[in-house]
């Protein structure tokens, strides 16, 4: 095969450039470049400036750091494309064989264009310290085959499921109407989309909502209802404060004061990273938000330590920084987006009992009883009384680098203020949350503090279609009956949630563990809620309490691969990952399971308050 | 920006607020309490009253709780529905509350009797007011659902005139509580010259069948409201649905069957009797605005007492039993869409 050949096929096969459009990939094609290297050949070295990406063809890669443990690696060079200049560690061939190379300069041009490439460029690099996982990079040459068969088998289910299906229930007398068995099939088939990763998530739900309205499964009002919902207002509102809070710096400088008030120890920094996380968990409505602006302290905060000191710090500043960042977004409304979708699912007039304030109450007893659990586990496990090698004065140094409160900083208090005035007053003027948020927002735009930019880039538009279309389609849902059938089939669960609520948690737990084993934390919310929610309504047990359980329980991980936000923080510090440290895993099972008694605990307190 | 056009939008900004919070605070506002479902016709229908009177007055926020003790009227599903039920009382805190049917006043509005700024306007109370504390409550007033006991004599008798002799009528109705009321009320009316077998209330649908079938021999008409809360067997779980009831019933009985409420035919009895929803949506509603608007006060208001009734019918079942009644009444029934084939 030509030289020219094989560059056009690897260019038309990689997974790298997958989301760069054909004309770009054309342009590349005169630049790139075919390089033979031998066994223990060293093609870039940590420190020095990269020139050129490199991607392996037959050649293995192996990437190293200081101390680090060696990983074999595909593609070499990617940190540039995220802004790097130089080498992070240093790539070896270790074998003889073929690298494609490309003018890194060419490829940041391209990204400017296609911010998908940054994406995958940043995802590449966090998968260098996925230790065990598979050699990051190969997914870009060579597993595009294996990917190919899961998306092939994927859309011919996406077709035989819906048909199959319908073929079932073509004559089950209990399905109230026709366009209750076309909705089952749209849903049906949204939900292998889903499943198989066909594509990104508010693509099924367009096809579903178009589907529908096609069908005429119901008025298209209804199908649509979603994006003039309640929550749909709420969640663009929390989003824009969440933006100008974690872009202001306001999180950074909180957590140097925090670190600065008191004599430097281990313990106080872990709490600070802790209660940092904690604090900004119902203003930054994003665990990956949180966790960039916390994390980011973690290697200063490891200071000088070395060997297993620094391993034993890492995995104790790894569960503070994870655990404060996410593990209580179920009590707050605003803290993740994926709550909104809870709140939308919500009857109206639930809607207007679990405003934030009420959200909160309810699940206050739960939060509290996680948050002793945990402190005493995590004092317990992870105890440490030797002293912080981080100085005082550096956390001065940089207090004063930061110098006074910027104007972003103010707005994001101002927003902060005003939002958390308006929640304490909301029983005086009535207005409901979403509207206050939407004022906030209001605010924020008026005065220039998010602009057009940052409105259209930095609020995850994708998300709000995600949730706008998923309300209305449980609205059609209810309108066409199927979730009092779907009640009706899932009755051995239904039975258990009004009967036996106790033996219910149990298995919700069990079923959402095992669906989490698969599935990212929203794909799995999403499914539950979906099913739960309208069962429960149907049978009589508050709504808000199935939900809540769903994402108190959904937020959890062992493995780093189980959340975005832990690969992220992986990504970001180095360090957390299992191997590091041996209590990592055992600790994050053990806080499933101070989840699920603080659930146990809320029960008398959801009694006390008529939700039980 | 210059400081001048920043401190303009501040005060732009701060003004608006406090403008809508101003008028958000002192806008009037209506907590409409529904004891049931949003699904359950005879609701719809109230609400279908009660949208005929506050439709475009825009000037009062408007609020609807559904406390669904229909569907769940066990005891912790009533400890839920009021908890709930106050909770949206508290937080809306409405200078009126119309609450309808008795759970709506038995759970939620009798706690708020002569509580400053809080006005209660009842509607569909099936029973007596006097457990509420409305009798001696200066901030309640409204309308009394009372079955149309009278204007069902007048129709006995013109099914009578066919029978040439006095009919014999007895009431069978499921638990529930609006249902009881109506079985009081019914034994405190007088039927005369008919002969009221008297009124049965059942637990669940075995002793539903079995009432059906002793009553079978000796009656000329049964007389059902409720039959929404019949469990198939007693403590299990559910209820039978309506239609299912009916249709048994019908099948069973061999003498026709007449409704109390306007829905029942549209469940299968062949004629039905019933208080106007409407009637009770739009008059609670004129008092509510009324309380409002400040126009009228409660003492000003009396308790009015239901005075409309509805009459439904079923085609297939007046054929069967080859009962003629007067043009009017179908054509009563058609007017206002309770004709059924």
């Amino acid at each position: 095969m030509k030289k020219i050949d094989q560059c056009r096929d690897f260019l038309a096969a990689s997974d790298f450039f997958a989301d760069c459009d054909q004309i770009s990939r054309a342009r590349l094609l005169p630049h790139l470049k075919i390089r033979r290297v031998e066994a223990g050949e060293v093609i870039a070295v940590a420190g020095e400036e990269i020139g050129d990406l490199f991607f392996s063809s037959g050649a293995e890669l192996s990437f190293s750091q200081s101390g680090g443990p060696e990983v074999s690696v595909c593609v070499c060079g990617e940190e540039g494309v995220l802004g790097l200049v130089k080498n992070m560690g240093t790539v070896t061939a270790k074998n003889a064989g073929a690298l494609f190379t490309l003018p890194l300069a060419l490829v940041m041009d391209l990204a400017a264009s296609c911010p998908g490439l940054r994406q995958r460029a940043s995802r590449s690099l966090a998968g260098r310290f996925a230790v065990g996982g598979e050699p990051e990079g190969k997914g870009m040459t060579k597993a595009a085959g294996r990917g190919a068969w899961r998306e092939t088998a994927g859309w011919l289910l996406a077709i035989i499921v819906p048909a199959l299906l319908l073929f079932f229930i073509r004559q089950d007398p209990t399905l109230p109407a026709t366009h209750s068995r076309y909705f089952l099939a749209i849903l049906a088939s949204v939900a292998v989309m889903w499943m198989f990763r066909l594509l990104p998530d508010f693509i099924p739900v367009l096809f579903g909502l178009l589907a529908m309205i096609i069908f005429g499964v119901a008025p298209p009002q209804t199908i649509l209802s979603g994006f003039a919902s309640d929550s749909f207002f709420m969640a663009i509102s929390v989003l824009g404060l969440g933006t100008v809070i974690r872009s202001s710096g306001l999180g950074f400088r909180i957590l140097l004061l925090l670190i600065g008030a008191r004599p430097q120890s281990r313990w106080w920094h872990n709490f600070c990273v802790f209660m940092v996380g904690l604090v900004l968990t119902p203003v930054i409505p994003s665990a990956n938000g949180r966790i960039a602006i916390v994390s980011s302290f973690v290697n200063e905060l490891l200071g000088s330590l070395s060997g297993r000191t620094r391993q034993r710090a890492a995995g104790r500043l790894t569960v503070s920084t994870l655990a404060g960042a996410s593990i209580f977004s179920a009590i707050f409304l605003s803290s993740k987006s994926i709550n909104f979708l809870m709140f939308g699912y919500l009857p109206a007039q639930e809607q207007l009992r679990f405003q934030w304030v009420y959200w909160l109450v309810a699940a206050s007893v739960a939060g509290v009883a996680l948050l002793l659990f945990f402190l005493v586990a995590w004092s317990v496990i992870f105890r440490t009384e030797s002293r912080s090698t981080l100085c005082r004065t550096t956390v001065r140094g940089q207090l004063s680098l930061l110098g006074p409160l910027s104007g972003a900083e103010i707005a994001a208090l101002a927003g902060v203020f005003a939002f958390g005035i308006s929640l304490a007053t909301s029983s005086i003027h009535r207005i409901e949350v979403p509207w206050i948020a939407l004022s906030v927002l209001f605010g924020l735009l008026m005065f220039g503090f998010l602009d057009r930019a940052a409105f259209r880039s930095s609020i995850d538009w994708s998300f709000l279609f995600f949730l706008g279309g998923l309300i209305g389609i449980v609205r059609t849902m209810r309108e066409v009956g199927v979730d009092q059938w779907l009640a009706g089939k899932c009755a051995w669960l239904t039975t258990y949630m009004v009967s036996d609520l106790s033996l219910f948690i149990l298995l919700l737990t069990l079923l959402i563990f095992a669906v989490r084993l698969i599935l990212p934390i929203n794909a799995t919310a999403v499914i539950f809620l979906t099913l739960l929610m309208p069962a429960a309504q149907v049978s009589g047990v508050n709504p808000w309490i199935i939900g809540f359980m769903v994402l108190f329980l959904a937020e959890t991980y062992f493995l780093p691969y189980q959340a975005s936000y832990y690969l992220q923080y992986c990504s970001l510090t180095g360090h957390g990952h299992p191997s590091e440290d041996a209590r990592l895993v055992p600790f994050n099972l053990m806080i499933i399971a101070m989840k699920v008694a603080a659930i146990y605990i809320s029960l008398p307190w959801w009694r006390f308050l008529g939700l039980l | 920006m210059k400081r001048s056009v920043r401190l303009a939008m501040f005060f732009f900004f701060v003004v608006t607020g406090c403008l809508v919070l101003w008028e958000n605070y002192h806008k009037p506002r209506l907590l409409v309490l529904e004891s049931y479902d949003k699904d359950y016709v005879w609701t719809q229908e109230v609400e279908e009253g009660i949208a005929r009177e506050l439709d475009g007055n825009h000037w009062v926020t408007i609020r609807h709780h559904y406390m669904r003790t229909k569907r769940f009227s066990d005891a912790p599903s009533l400890r839920r529905a009021a908890a709930a039920g106050r909770k949206a009382v508290d937080d809306f805190r409405p200078q009126v509350i119309l609450a309808v049917d008795d759970y709506a006043q038995k759970l939620v509005a009798r706690y708020y009797v002569n509580k400053p700024g809080i006005k209660i306007v009842f509607a569909g109370v099936n029973g007596r007011i006097e457990p509420y504390g409305y009798d001696h409550a200066a901030n309640v007033t409204g309308i009394l659902e009372r079955k149309q006991i009278a204007a069902l004599r007048e129709i006995l008798t013109i099914l009578a005139g066919s029978a040439g002799r006095p009919l014999k009528v007895a009431y069978l109705s499921d638990p529930a509580l609006s249902s009881r009321c109506n079985v009081d009320t019914a034994a405190e009316c007088d039927w005369s010259p008919h002969d009221y077998l008297g009124g049965y209330i059942v637990p669940d649908f075995v002793r539903w069948q079995k009432k059906v079938r002793e009553l079978a021999g000796g009656l000329d008409y049964l007389l059902v409201s409720g039959y929404r809360k019949l469990p198939r067997r007693l403590g299990e779980e559910g209820f039978v649905p309506p239609k299912e009831v009916m249709a048994w019933t019908v099948a069973n009985l061999k003498v026709p069957v007449i409704g109390m409420n306007v829905f029942n035919s549209r469940d299968g009895a062949m004629l039905s009797v019933g208080v106007s929803p409407y009637e009770q949506g739009e008059v609670a509603a004129k008092m509510a605005l009324d309380l409002l608007s400040g126009r009228r006060e409660v003492k000003d208001i009396p308790i009015k007492r239901a005075s409309q009734y509805v009459v439904s019918m079923s085609e297939s079942a007046m054929a069967r039993y080859r009962v003629k009644v007067p043009r009017v009444f179908e054509a009563f029934a058609r007017a206002t869409d309770n004709f059924y084939p």
